[in-house]
């Protein structure tokens, strides 16, 4: 067993603080993912707006990295004195969800590089399978997005860092 | 990536490391493998199979799909490159390959946790 006053964890000082970023990253991405989601579902129908396609892809894609780094920085300090000092054994469920999180973030992380990088090959007027695939992945990192800030906020109700 | 002289090379490796990168986070979590773990106490890494006490293979998981990822995407993009042009089905096969892996894996999750 583990002694919470002497165990101190990788960027624990600062987890507080990285979370924050965190979360405001994560209102920046759902933002732009959901904004570029709608873009893109009014392609779909009209075949409008490739320039803002693209525009999307690179707000996205680079607000998806920032939320995804500073989430990586502050998992340490989860693991240890959320996780395993409080959930593990008052909210198993919160543990679950968070297990799921994680990966729908690695998930969604590749999707959203998928569709920045097709966002550059394709023209999204036009409806080839390519384009459609591109489509697919930009509404795939909507949904990841939404569900991790979701399942995000239900965690840190339980219990933050 | 001469994305501008072959689009759907370019297209087909993106999607291909997408499935790639989907199906190489998710092996380690269901078929032992040894791995990279971080342990967030003793601030120490060590690879192998066996999960250390605390031990987080999230990190170790995502450097090894994403280094599967783009190995994968390198091999399609050259081999994509050396043939004729991708008919539009063939680049929406490798779309629709992605999109599936990505379902499939967070699928896989998920019925693990409820389990």
């Amino acid at each position: 067993m583990y002694n919470e006053l002497m165990a101190e964890t990788a960027f624990e000082h600062s987890a507080k603080l990285l979370v924050l970023l965190h979360a405001v990253g994560a209102m920046a991405l759902v933002g732009s993912c959901t904004h570029h989601g709608v873009i893109t579902l009014r392609v779909a129908r009209a075949g409008l707006n490739g320039p803002l396609d693209r525009l999307y892809s690179q707000v996205t894609a680079v607000s998806y990295a920032v939320t995804f780094v500073l989430g990586a920085l502050a998992y340490p300090t989860y693991r240890f004195h959320v996780r395993a000092q409080y959930l593990d054994e008052h909210a198993p469920w919160a543990v679950a969800l968070f297990e799921v999180k994680e990966n729908v973030a690695s998930v969604g992380l590749a999707l959203c590089i998928g569709a920045f990088v097709t966002s550059r090959l394709t023209d999204p007027a036009q409806a080839q399978p390519a384009v459609r695939g591109h489509r697919a992945l930009v509404l795939g990192t909507t949904a990841a997005v939404w569900f991790e800030v979701i399942s995000g906020l239900l965690i840190t109700l339980v219990r933050g860092v | 990536m001469s994305a501008g002289k072959r689009p759907d090379a370019a297209a087909a490796a993106t999607f291909a490391a997408i499935a790639a990168f989907c199906g190489a986070l998710a092996y380690p979590s269901f078929w032992a493998m040894p791995m990279l773990w971080y342990q967030p106490v003793e601030h120490q890494w060590s690879f192998g199979p066996l999960r250390p006490n605390l031990g987080m293979d999230w990190y170790g998981r995502n450097l090894f799909a994403a280094l599967v990822a783009v190995l994968v995407a390198a091999s399609v993009s050259v081999l994509a490159k050396r043939r004729a042009p991708l008919s539009p089905t063939a680049v929406g096969c490798w779309a629709l390959g992605a999109v599936m892996a990505a379902c499939a894996v967070v699928l896989a999750y998920a019925l693990a946790e409820l389990r």
